[in-house]
């Protein structure tokens, strides 16, 4: 196993403007530290880089490098949320000069835990990660009754669900989730992810999901792939 | 060799010394185990504090679990929907599962417990007040009372009339790292206040050490053979921190506790437990001098049970092993007989093994396949004969 490098974005001086540099931000994001991301990415808007440029070029590289290695079990649970809430500080700056520049989300994903289960760690990193690879994402928390996921598809016309269950006891309730929708004629509009301690590709298969977040970077590069997919098919 | 007693032959399979069968132990929450105790005529099928072991002796037990400390109450609870019940910690605790149910769905649900089948969803209590978060927080902060009555009473109890014949565990329950983050003082909050407030953090295990010390003490002067020590920091695939930081937070902690134990009783034998994957840290347990452990859930990270027991298997006891994720809530009686199987091979050959379900045997479970794990079990679980021969 060897530790994932942080890759640097070909080219990004000219992206940016006369004597910049990133290196402080990456490093910021990578170690977590919320307050400097906050103050360089408004700097940079300040300045006038691009808003996408601020993302790409600046946010991206320590966020991604960390999860890599979360992935790989070099870092652990809090130095994830750590770079999360760092990658975080910069995005909630950025989001509403995407938004003016009519910069679409990737997708819209509903996130909840399934009804009878209050766990929430796993879910809210693949949330945090969802947010930051550019998809909207709408948290419904925990214990989540399978009308409110349905209701919230609806309102926000969304492109993905995910479910996340930790028990035994609890993952069935995915499926029952997953039965409402079609009963509710709103199964064919949606892409289901399931994910969670005791799941599996298996249980993905028979529960009727699309597919399986088996950790948080499958869960975001799966999502990834599916709604690149549903774009294509569009187009 | 001749019969052991249950007492015995727990003890025996602790210390990694021969035994005539491998010993077991389940462990139930209260919904299976009253649809359990239906079939067996038990009228007292109690958890929690109120435990009655009975049942539990008749699948087979040779240990009686009681436990105490901050799981105890809680999770056997009855707390009504949109009530917030606190425990002696000032934990504050909910109901999951029933918030939007309607009468008509009352009924459904109803539908789901049904006998044979597994229950389709269990409402669950939670933590949803987590009473430390601050500094402020800590300084009025009253630790409970360790030398609580209500809490000790019943191990006496149960050591009077049950330890002639069977092992007696107390258990402990979360302890310190797991004690800070899903109660005192809440997952997210615990997990990035290591890094924001680390001062806090030490602060509230030294709380949690000095707390569980004097309990654990407590237990041992009413003569118990061992204390479990439970402390989840594994997670599915891996740790949820870093071996180096549990290093750091936990270790030094539970040196100091487990030499206040053994000061106490030096015969005392000790478990400690974690849910998950925690196999990066299982050296680290064995120089802490640890009796027993259970790395055994099979559909985790570290999967290679033979592995783990040839690396370690000299050095300390090992339980459970049976995969209650997936085989025994969702298997076919004959996988599940298939599962004992695999298990027995995998852990008993050699001794130093106790069988058991990887945690506790949730409402999920439908009853053929617990009978057929206690059959086969009992068929696959005894020294000189196959597998074990």
């Amino acid at each position: 196993m060897s530790d994932p490098e942080l890759k640097i974005p070909e080219g990004w001086e000219e992206r940016a403007v006369k004597d910049w540099e990133w290196a402080t931000l990456w490093e910021a994001v990578e170690e977590g530290d919320h307050g400097y991301a906050h103050e360089r990415v408004k700097e940079a808007i300040d300045v006038g880089i691009d808003p996408r440029v601020i993302l790409d070029d600046g946010l991206f590289p320590g966020f991604n490098v960390q999860g890599e290695r979360f992935s790989e079990q070099i870092i652990f649970i809090p130095e994830m949320l750590i770079t999360a809430r760092a990658m975080k500080a910069g995005l909630a700056l950025i989001r509403p000069l995407l938004a003016a520049n009519d910069e679409k989300p990737l997708g819209t994903f509903i996130m909840g835990t399934v009804l009878g289960d209050m766990h929430d760690i796993g879910q809210s990193i693949v949330t945090i990660m969802l947010e930051n690879a550019g998809f909207e994402v709408i948290n419904l928390g925990t214990d989540v009754h399978p009308d409110r996921f349905i209701e919230a598809a609806a309102e926000h016309n969304a492109d993905m669900i995910g479910f996340s269950a930790l028990l035994s006891t609890t993952v069935y309730y995915q499926k029952v989730t997953i039965d409402e929708f079609v009963k509710a004629g709103h199964r064919d509009k949606v892409h289901i992810l399931i994910g969670g301690a005791p799941t599996t590709q298996e249980w993905a298969d028979e529960c009727g999901a699309d597919g399986w977040g088996g950790d948080a970077m499958l869960a975001v590069n799966l999502a990834r792939k599916l709604i690149t997919e549903k774009r294509a098919a569009w187009a | 060799m001749k019969e052991l007693l249950p007492r015995e032959r727990f003890a025996r399979a602790v210390r990694r010394e021969p035994v005539d069968r491998v010993p077991v132990m389940y462990r139930m929450k209260a919904e299976a185990k009253a649809k359990l105790a239906r079939v067996y005529g038990i009228d007292d099928a109690s958890t929690g504090r109120a435990h009655n072991p009975e049942l539990e002796l008749r699948l087979g037990n040779d240990a009686i679990i009681y436990q105490i400390g901050i799981n105890a109450d809680f999770s056997h609870r009855h707390i009504k929907i949109g009530e917030t019940w606190h425990n002696h910690f000032g934990v504050g605790y909910g109901k999951s599962g029933l918030e939007m149910r309607t009468a008509e769905e009352e009924v459904e649900f109803a539908k789901t417990q049904e006998f044979w089948g597994p229950a389709k969803i269990v409402p669950e209590n939670f933590p949803n007040f987590h009473p430390i978060t601050s500094e402020e927080d800590l300084q009025n902060y009253k630790w409970p009372d360790p030398a609580d009555p209500v809490m000790l009473a019943p191990i006496r109890e149960l050591c009077d009339k049950y330890q002639k014949d069977y092992y007696i565990i107390v258990d402990l329950s979360s302890s310190l790292i797991e004690a800070a983050y899903a109660h005192v003082v809440g997952t997210q909050n615990f997990f990035l206040m290591t890094f924001d407030k680390p001062d806090l953090i030490k602060k509230v295990l030294d709380g949690l050490t000095e707390y569980y010390t004097e309990l654990g003490k407590n237990a041992i002067a009413m003569g118990v053979d061992m204390i479990r020590v439970g402390d989840d920091v594994g997670a599915q695939k891996g740790m949820m921190i870093s071996p180096a930081q549990w290093r750091e937070l936990a270790k030094p902690r539970f040196e100091y506790m487990f030499k206040e134990f053994r000061k106490a009783n030096s015969d005392l034998e000790i478990k400690l437990h974690s849910c998950g994957d925690y196999s990066p840290i299982i050296p680290d347990m064995v120089e802490l001098g640890v009796d027993l452990s259970g790395l055994m859930q099979p559909t985790g990270g570290n999967k290679d049970q033979v592995g783990i027991k040839r690396k370690f298997g000299n050095d300390l006891a090992l339980i459970g092993g049976f995969d209650v994720q997936n085989l025994l809530p969702r298997g076919q009686v004959e996988a599940v007989r298939n599962g004992v199987l695999e298990t027995m091979k995998n852990l008993a050959v050699g001794g130093g093994y106790i069988f058991s379900p990887s945690h506790y045997i949730l409402a999920d479970v439908p009853i053929q396949n617990i009978y057929a794990l206690i059959e086969a079990q009992r068929e696959f679980g005894t020294y000189g004969k196959y597998p074990l021969n």
